[in-house]
Parts: C-alpha cells; sequence; structure tokens
C-alpha cells in the first residue's frame, strides 16, 4: 500500500506553502517521523515528518507554490513502484458535505493516454469497463494500447474516447516503433516486425470486418461493346493525349450508378446514416510492400479524358510514395482491379467506412449462350462488397444490374453524362 | 387550473372514479364520516352514501378479504390499508387468494381490486410505521405496484388502477400529502401502468428514484448543475410492471446509473433495476450500478435518527460525483 | 298408508322428486370419493387426495337449499361442494386429474375449482383461507339490494384461524346474507379438536359475536337441510349471518395414506354406522319414493358415470406446460 504525502494545514489562516527543500531523495528510505521536506508559508518554515516508513517517491518540485492537502509525494512499500491515480481531498461519500465544498471535489482527470501512467491492479489484469471495451473495439483501438483514469486504473469510456479522438487527428501515424531485434529464431520460421504500411493495412483490414456487415453480391458482364468502345478510344489516344483503360470506364460506370443510388454512396456513423452528395471514389493500387488507395474527386463530374489524367498522376505519385494525405481520404466508394493479376472474382473487404466496393476481374472470352447459340463472348466478373447494415440485397443487385446496363450499352453513359 | 395537494388529487381521483362507475366502492379503517385517518376520503361518504364509503373494523385480513371477493362478483372495491407496515396482517388475502385468482381459475374471475396504503417514511413515527414494502409485493405475480411522488402522478395513477381488472397495490407517501401541483379539473386525467416519467432530463448520470426520493434527487440535480454535471432523474411510478426500456434508453445515454430508495438495499427495488441493467445495458456501463438507500436498521423513534439514517440530497449529490469518479 | 306416507313427507319437507335428488347426489358424491381414492392408490391421481368421504350430508344438505345465483366458497376438501352445487362431473373429474379439459383447465387441481355460472367461488389450499372473501361475495349481494346470499364451507380447524374471527365479526356488525358452515368432523389434521380448542362446541362460538349458532348432525341430511333453510332464509330476508355447525366424521384420514392413528378404531366403528349415505337411502326406501330394485339401478348407473368420468380424465390431454404463461394478468 501506498502513502500520500500532502501539505499539512499550519494554522487558522494559512492557504499555501512553498516547498523550500527535499530532505530525502526520490526512491530514496524513509523511517516513521523523519523530517521529509521543509516548506514556506506567510508565517513560518516547518519541517514534514514522515507519518510511514517507506520509499519516497517525489511529486512536487522545490519552489512549487501548493495548496492545503495537496499531494507533495507518496511513500511506498517497494522501491521504484509509482503511483499515477490523482488523489486530491479525501473520497466525499458517505459522510454528508456542505454545498460550499462541492466544489473542492476532484475534477474529471486529464484523459490524455500519454500523460498517465497506469497505476498497476493487482494480479495485473487491465481493468475496462463494459462500455470502454465495446467503444474500444467499435474504434479499432487495442485495450494493451489504453490507459485508464478510472478507480483502479481502469479504463473508462473517457479513456477510449479520447484515444479515438487522437488516432483520428493522425491515422497514419505509425503505432509503436518497431520492436527491438529478437532473439535468433528457429530454423524451420522466420520472425520479423511488421513495417509501419503493413501494421496500418493490418489494422484496417480487421477494424473494417470487425464494424460492419460484409456480404458479397457477384454479376457477369458482357464487355463486347465496352471492349469496343475503348478499342476506339485507344486508338485515338495521340488525339486525346491520354490512354483510357477499362478501369477509367468502370470508374465513370460506378459514378453514373452512384448518381443513380444515392442510397450507396453512403455510410453509418453511430445511430446516423450519412449520404454522401459528393462522389469520391478510390483505387485501389499495389504498390512496394503493399496497397495504398487514392481518391478520385468528383468522378461523376469528370470527363473520360479528364479522369484518365488523374488517375495516372495519382498512380504515378502513389508508386513513388508521393501520395499526400488528402489524396488518400475522402472517399465514398472503392474500386480494385485483380483483373489486372489475373483474378476472376473475390470477396474484397470494405474500405471502413465506405458502404460499398466494386471489384473487378479479367477479361476473357467465354463461352455463352445467345439467342439459342453457343457463342464466344468477352465476360467479366463484377464483385460488389457491401455493408449490409445499410444496403440490402436487392439494392446490391440493383447496382449490379445497372452497372451491367451501362457497360453493355455504354451509349446509355453518353446519355447522361454532364 | 387549480393547485391541488397530493391528498386531494386521491380524493378528486377516487370521486371521479365512483361517479364514473358505481360499482365502485371504497372500504377501510375510519374512512367514511371522518374522511379517512389522513383525509384522503373526505367527502366521499357525504357523497357515495354509508354503503359504498364503509367504516370496517380493524381487521386487515378480512377488509382485504371482502374487497377480495366483492371483485370476484361483480364489483370494483377500493380498499384502505392504514399504513403498508400492517401489510403482514392481510398478506394472505393479497398473494395468496387476490394475486392468484385470475391465474388459478384460467381467467374465470377478475380481480379489479385497488389496496391504498400509506408509506410513513421520514415522518419520524417509528418502526411499525416507516417502512416501504415494495419489494414485498413487486415480488409477487399477478399483482400491480404503484408509487406515485406528484399530485398529478397520483391523480392519473389511481384513476388507472381503479380502471385495471388487477389487483393494483397502490402506495401513497404521507410525506407528501401536501405537495401542491396544479390540476386541470375538466381534464380526463388517466396516467399510464407501467410507464415510467422522467422528471428531469441530463446527459451525465441515470438516477432512478421513487416516491419521496424523487424530490430529493431532483434538489441534487440542482446543485450539481452548479458544478456543470447533470443528473437525469427518472421516476418509474409503477414499481411492477417495471418500465426498464426507459431506463435502459436513458442509461445507453449516460453509461451511469444509480437508484435512489427509501427502502433497504438487500433484496430492494434497487436490487431489480441493477439486475436488469447488467442483462440489457451491460455493453453500456461505464460504472457498477450504485444504489443508495438507508442502512439496514428498523427505523427508530424519532426526526433526529430519521435525518441519520435516510438520504438527503447532498448524500445523493455526493453519490452522483463518486460515480463519476 | 300412503295418506300416512304423505303427512311423513310434508313434515320432511321433501316430495319424491327432491329426495331423489338428493340420495342421488349423495351417491354420486361417495362414488366419487371411492373411486378417486382407488385412482389414488393405484398412483394415477397427482399430489394429495382430501377426501370427502362420510361428510356427504353435509354439502347435499346445505347446498339443496340454495339457487344457482347464490354462491358458495369451498375448501381444500372441495368436491362434495363442487358437486352438490351444481358443478358437471366431467370437468371436475378432470380438473381432478389435471387435465387439460378440466374447469379449470388442469390449473387449480383439487384445491381449486370453480363454476361461476353456478356460483362456485374457488376452493382454497391455505385453511380458512376462503372465509374472508366469502363476506366480499355477500356483501356484493348486499350493494345489489339482491336477496342473494352467500355460504361458505371450512372445517373446525379452521374455526381456530384469525380470519374466521375477523370474518364473523364483520359479517355480524354489517349484518351480510353470508352462512358460516362448520363440518366438525372432530380432527384438525391429525389432531384431535378437543386437544387445541376449550370450546368444541363450534356453534357456540357464534354467541360471542352476536349472531345466531346451531349445532346439527352432520350425517342428517334432512336435519342440516333444515336447519339450512332456516339460514337461508335469516339471510334473504335481511336478517344477517348465522353460524351452522354440522357434526360429522371423515371415514378416511385428513389425506389420503393417513393411518389415522390419532383416531380409535371404536369411534370409527359408531360412526361408520351412522354412515349418512345409508341413513338416507333407508329413508327413501321408508317413504317408498323408490323401490330396493330402483335404487340399485340408480346406485349402479352412477357408479358408471363416475367410473366413465375417471376413464375420460385418465385418457384426456395433459395441459400445454406454456399455459402456465398465460392468465398472470387479466386484460
Amino acid at each position: 500500500m501506498s502513502q500520500g504525502v500532502h501539505i499539512p494545514k499550519l494554522g487558522l489562516t494559512m492557504e499555501e506553502a512553498t516547498l523550500l527543500q527535499w530532505h530525502i531523495p526520490s526512491d530514496g528510505r524513509v523511517d516513521k517521523g523523519a523530517v521529509l521536506l521543509t516548506i514556506e508559508t506567510d508565517k513560518i518554515t516547518f519541517d514534514v515528518e514522515a507519518e510511514a516508513s517507506g520509499f519516497l517517491q517525489q511529486v512536487a518540485s522545490v519552489g512549487d507554490r501548493l495548496k492545503i492537502g495537496e499531494l507533495v509525494g507518496y511513500l511506498h512499500e517497494r522501491v521504484g513502484q509509482s503511483s499515477g491515480a490523482v488523489v486530491g481531498v479525501p473520497s466525499l461519500a458517505p459522510t454528508p458535505v456542505p454545498a460550499a465544498s462541492l466544489s473542492a471535489v476532484p475534477t474529471a482527470q486529464s484523459a490524455h493516454p500519454a500523460a498517465m501512467t497506469v497505476a498497476s491492479s493487482e494480479g495485473g489484469r487491465q481493468l475496462v469497463s463494459p462500455v470502454a471495451r465495446r467503444l474500444a473495439q467499435e474504434h479499432g483501438l487495442a485495450l494493451a494500447q489504453l490507459t485508464g483514469s478510472g478507480p483502479g486504473g481502469a479504463v473508462l469510456r473517457r479513456d477510449v474516447l479520447a484515444a479515438a479522438a487522437v488516432q483520428a487527428r493522425a491515422p497514419a501515424q505509425a503505432l509503436t516503433p518497431p520492436a527491438p531485434d529478437s532473439p535468433p529464431a528457429a530454423l524451420s520460421a522466420q520472425r520479423r516486425p511488421m513495417s509501419a504500411m503493413r501494421r496500418t493495412i493490418s489494422q484496417r483490414m480487421m477494424h473494417s470486418l470487425h464494424s460492419s456487415a460484409q456480404m458479397t453480391g457477384f454479376g457477369r458482364i458482357d464487355m463486347g461493346q465496352a471492349v469496343a468502345w475503348r478499342r476506339a478510344l485507344v486508338e485515338r489516344e495521340t488525339d486525346l493525349g491520354v490512354r483510357i483503360t477499362y478501369t477509367d470506364l468502370l470508374l465513370k460506370a460506378c459514378a453514373c450508378v452512384l448518381r443513380d443510388l444515392p442510397e450507396i454512396n453512403a455510410y453509418i456513423d453511430g445511430d446516423d446514416i450519412v449520404t454522401l452528395a459528393d462522389i469520391h471514389i478510390g483505387l485501389a493500387v499495389a504498390v512496394d510492400g503493399g496497397l495504398v488507395v487514392p481518391v478520385l474527386r468528383h468522378v461523376d463530374r469528370l470527363s473520360l479524358v479528364g479522369l484518365a489524367q488523374q488517375r495516372e498522376q495519382l498512380i504515378d505519385r502513389a508508386r513513388s510514395g508521393k501520395l499526400l494525405p488528402d489524396e488518400m481520404s475522402g472517399g465514398s466508394f472503392t474500386l480494385s482491379n485483380f483483373g489486372s493479376y489475373g483474378g476472376d472474382f473475390e470477396t474484397p473487404i470494405l474500405n471502413a467506412p465506405q458502404s460499398a466496393l466494386l471489384g473487378i476481374g479479367q477479361i476473357s472470352d467465354e463461352a455463352v449462350v445467345r439467342e439459342g447459340q453457343v457463342v464466344a463472348r468477352p465476360m467479366m466478373m463484377i464483385s460488389l462488397t457491401f455493408d449490409h447494415r445499410l444496403i440490402d440485397g436487392a439494392l446490391a443487385g440493383r447496382f449490379r444490374s445497372r452497372l451491367r446496363e451501362l457497360l453493355e450499352q455504354p451509349a446509355l453513359m453518353l446519355a447522361r453524362m454532364r | 387550473m387549480t393547485s391541488k395537494t397530493y391528498c386531494w388529487a386521491i380524493i378528486d381521483a377516487m370521486r371521479e372514479e365512483m361517479e364514473r362507475d358505481s360499482n365502485v366502492f371504497l372500504v377501510g379503517e375510519d374512512v367514511g364520516p371522518a374522511g379517512g385517518a389522513f383525509g384522503a376520503s373526505r367527502g366521499l361518504h357525504k357523497a357515495f352514501g354509508p354503503l359504498r364509503v364503509r367504516d370496517t373494523p380493524i381487521s386487515e385480513e378480512v377488509i382485504v378479504g371482502l374487497a377480495v371477493g366483492a371483485a370476484m362478483t361483480g364489483k370494483r372495491p377500493i380498499v384502505e390499508v392504514m399504513f403498508m407496515d400492517f401489510f403482514g396482517l392481510c398478506l394472505d388475502q393479497i398473494a395468496n387468494q387476490a394475486a392468484k385468482m385470475h391465474y388459478l381459475y384460467q381467467g374465470m374471475f377478475k380481480m379489479p381490486l385497488v389496496i391504498r396504503t400509506n408509506v410513513a417514511v421520514e415522518m419520524g413515527i417509528g418502526p411499525h410505521h416507516s417502512q416501504s414494502l415494495e419489494a414485498w409485493v413487486g415480488h409477487v405475480p399477478g399483482l400491480k405496484v404503484l408509487m406515485p411522488s406528484t399530485p398529478r402522478d397520483a391523480k392519473g395513477l389511481l384513476k388507472s388502477a381503479i380502471r385495471d381488472n388487477n389487483p393494483v397495490i397502490f402506495i401513497e407517501h404521507l410525506a407528501l400529502h401536501r405537495m401542491k401541483e396544479d390540476i386541470d379539473d375538466s381534464e380526463e386525467l388517466l396516467i399510464p401502468i407501467g410507464k415510467a416519467d422522467i422528471k428531469r432530463a441530463g446527459r451525465d448520470v441515470t438516477v432512478v428514484a421513487t416516491g419521496l426520493m424523487v424530490h430529493k434527487a431532483l434538489e441534487a440535480a440542482k446543485v450539481l448543475a452548479g458544478e456543470g454535471i447533470e443528473l437525469e432523474v427518472i421516476d418509474p411510478r409503477t414499481i411492477s410492471p417495471l418500465d426498464m426500456d426507459t431506463i435502459v434508453e436513458s442509461v445507453q445515454r449516460t453509461n451511469r446509473a444509480m437508484v435512489v430508495s427509501s427502502a433497504h438495499k438487500p433484496f430492494g427495488f434497487g436490487s431489480e433495476v441493477a439486475a436488469q441493467l447488467m442483462e440489457r445495458a451491460f455493453f453500456h456501463l461505464d460504472a457498477p450500478v450504485m444504489r443508495v438507500t438507508p442502512p439496514f436498521t428498523p427505523q427508530p423513534f424519532g426526526k433526529g435518527f430519521e435525518k441519520f439514517l435516510h438520504p438527503d440530497a447532498q448524500r445523493i449529490a455526493a453519490a452522483a460525483l463518486d460515480l463519476m469518479r | 298408508m300412503a295418506r300416512r306416507k304423505q303427512a311423513a313427507s310434508k313434515s320432511l319437507g321433501l316430495d319424491a322428486d327432491q329426495g331423489l335428488k338428493i340420495y342421488a347426489k349423495l351417491v354420486e358424491i361417495r362414488q366419487c370419493e371411492q373411486q378417486l381414492n382407488t385412482a389414488f392408490a393405484k398412483n394415477l391421481f397427482p399430489g394429495y387426495i382430501h377426501s370427502y368421504q362420510g361428510q356427504e350430508a353435509c354439502a347435499v344438505g346445505v347446498c339443496s337449499t340454495l339457487r344457482d345465483d347464490d354462491c358458495i366458497v369451498s375448501t381444500h376438501r372441495g368436491r362434495g361442494h363442487y358437486l352438490a352445487k351444481g358443478m358437471a362431473l366431467e370437468p371436475m373429474v378432470c380438473e381432478m386429474f389435471g387435465k387439460a379439459n378440466g374447469i379449470c383447465g388442469g390449473r387449480g387441481g383439487e384445491m381449486h375449482a370453480a363454476d361461476p355460472a353456478v356460483g362456485i367461488l374457488g376452493g382454497n389450499g391455505i385453511v380458512g383461507g376462503g372465509i374472508p372473501y366469502a363476506t366480499g361475495a355477500a356483501y356484493s349481494a348486499q350493494l345489489d339490494g339482491s336477496d342473494r346470499v352467500c355460504v361458505v364451507f371450512f372445517g373446525e380447524g379452521a374455526s381456530n384461524q384469525g380470519s374466521f374471527h375477523e370474518s364473523l365479526n364483520l359479517a355480524a356488525a354489517w349484518n351480510l346474507p353470508l352462512i358460516f358452515v362448520c363440518e366438525n368432523n372432530l380432527y384438525a389434521e391429525m389432531t384431535p379438536f378437543r386437544d387445541t380448542s376449550r370450546q368444541t362446541d363450534v356453534a357456540e362460538r357464534a354467541h360471542g359475536y352476536g349472531i345466531p349458532g346451531h349445532s346439527v348432525d352432520g350425517n342428517d341430511v334432512l336435519a342440516v337441510r333444515a336447519a339450512s333453510l332456516a339460514a337461508v332464509e335469516r339471510a334473504r330476508s335481511g336478517q344477517g349471518p348465522s353460524l351452522l355447525e354440522l357434526k360429522t366424521y371423515r371415514h378416511g384420514g385428513h389425506f389420503q395414506g393417513d393411518p389415522c392413528n390419532y383416531r380409535s378404531r371404536e369411534e370409527e366403528q359408531l360412526w361408520l354406522a351412522r354412515d349418512p349415505v345409508q341413513l338416507f337411502r333407508a329413508i327413501v326406501l321408508d317413504q317408498g319414493w323408490q323401490s330396493s330394485e330402483q335404487l340399485q339401478a340408480l346406485e349402479a348407473q352412477i357408479e358408471a358415470q363416475v367410473s366413465a368420468a375417471v376413464d375420460l380424465a385418465l385418457r384426456s390431454p395433459d395441459p400445454d406446460p406454456a399455459e402456465a404463461l398465460r392468465y398472470v394478468y387479466a386484460d
């Protein structure tokens, strides 16, 4: 048990004292009755004696001006113990308290996790309130990294919310420095710490899966017309100044569908549904060591050429690690092309907090039936992952069928293009 | 609108219901010409005559029994049991007979019975005239238990109780008898049974309080508001069936709960609220549910003891602060 | 000869029709008790069984003086009262076996059967528990200004409960149309009444409350009937309550399985010799209302009816356990 050392009341009119001198160093052993420190009031100089034996932890410093009862240090049973909990006036309950003294109640402690050292609870088990545990999970925060300001060092709601606010301000920062060199690994396995990017990806993936109800629906699209359109545009590459890709076509088509189905350009925040007016689409880009998602802005308002130009610049900067934080945020939808590495269909993971993500596979010739005949057509599978909390199967189905419509008859996109 | 006391609100409720339905009658000790031991039936004997407002002998068991039998045979009796401390004398008729008639006989008998009684907490009368025993009757399936804390609530709930086809224990507080509130006489004031009332909204702590404690909690809330702490004070009004939906919704917002009651802590009303909050709002609790009650002793005679034993606004405020640590 | 018989009938206060009805009811109750006791011994009857065997004249004598709109409140030993007041045999027997088609859906069982249509306001598991609420049923009649009456049955053991005394006092003070009928079978559960009461004539207690009290031979159905008629007439005409004490005897123990070590065999033999059913049978024959063969035929018919009711009950379905969640509150 640790005992607090407080400024004593030395006279009727005394209000504060100055700490003149510590007689025992921090971690020094002191016997009960020995002089711990000297304080000075407006009237006298006074030696404060230790009320118990123990090892001193100094909290206040020489020269500090302190009020009556204020904590200046601790006497611990064992050397090296530390107490982080702030204890000022002893607890008010259960004795009746006159109204005036209620203002002397200790205020809620600072919620800055970095400023607190965790009081070690008995048995070393971290105390977490039920709501704090739930909120930590919702915000994707690891409990082990939270410090508690509640009784016994318990992690409370305010601690989690404060940590979440800190995280929100600096989303891309690495959370902890890499672990020091680990001892030589066993021959059958190799161990190395994750890079900051890998750690971020890993946390974001888990957070995404834990914070929404993700389902993936598939579709098959006859890309015949789209292929023809694209070939025509590629032939005019010099005139246009940029090489139009399938990604560009898909981006544009998605933007058209999102304009028609604004319920998908939305996300859940707490108990609210936030529907976004602007259509900004993230594009998953593989880079050295991982994956980044630059965001193309106002996809619905750009021409195909404008879209392609923006796409080229962003991918360039992504691959050379020069993307700005603003260029990686603010998306309302994401497109992922796994056809580029030979995939057909997958169940992509949502880019939280977005509610939908479209994955496109490779375009390859397949045997299909048209008017009773087996013919070869260039087919592409689409994989639409959606948050089932917000988007029901029928709505997701409408997205896919609308997209199919636009890609199988691209003229429809032209009809509605601004 | 007239300013009515809690006591007159109760008289008004009975008079209106007796005018409306000739099957309603009132029996109890001193309820007739004397107008009630606490004046809670003044004017009724004159208005409705000696058969419908009748004095009984001091025989709690048969007084309640009479009401049970009358209720089984088409009447809607109101019984006054002077102090809730006397329930021990008539618990068989309440818990074994009234509460189970409809159930045992598969609905062949209805039991539209109201037992009005008084909890005399903090009146300084002594150990046999001071107990808040809602836990005794809240524990019996088939009974409904009400505990209004204001004149409006008393009137509206008593009218609803009289119209209810179940045995209802209507618990009044002597200490609130002179409390005043504006009531519109022309309004048919019916307050639903089983619906809590948020007497004061707040974001920091959910305080569930009953009877006299509602007012002390509101006082505590005023004190703490000056410190920037906002209590939400919920008056369940109905002890059983308890409106946990309102309480749970509140705790989902505040994440902290306490129950303030004049009854004892062990096996008491607060235990029920705490258990249900564990079941329904566990993942919203930032601290354990706290119960603020007098200590577990009988109530000795005199105001000095009473003041020491019973929570007041200061103790409630201090407890709320403790909860917020 | 015929005129003498007619005169005798007149003094009995009964004609052949009424007499036969009474006899049939006595037999029905006796058959019911015998067959249910047998079922109990075969472990077919759930819970306890509190047999009414030997006390039939009490229930029949009293209830034969009541109308359908009069009501009765019974005890834990209620089958005699239920049948005498007009509860239908089959639903009653099914209720005894706790079946879904019992008169209370099998929820009440032996001690809690009721039929408000014929004024049966239930039995009770609490000794003396029904006496207080019988006052309320009587008060309803008074409030309505009707001439309905209420009869509450109880044993001499209950006459020591506070509820008995409070109810007698209230009924007397308020002049309620309530008839208190004490079936004194000399033993409260397994303890002789004389060991727990100084005043063993329950009727005498009435005087303490200012109302008439009469002690009657409970095995003589006509005596019971006569006393009851007088009490009912008093109540109907607004003269208030009475207490009837019917001295009788249980043929079996407090409950089946009770070895009755607290009674002497001599005492039992004495009372068995005054079997109420046999006593009235003799009167029926003596009055010439039926011949011996006719009576035997009637008895056989009733035995068969009861047997059929028991068979029906044994074949009937148990209630759906989920029914236990219903009827806690009325709408």
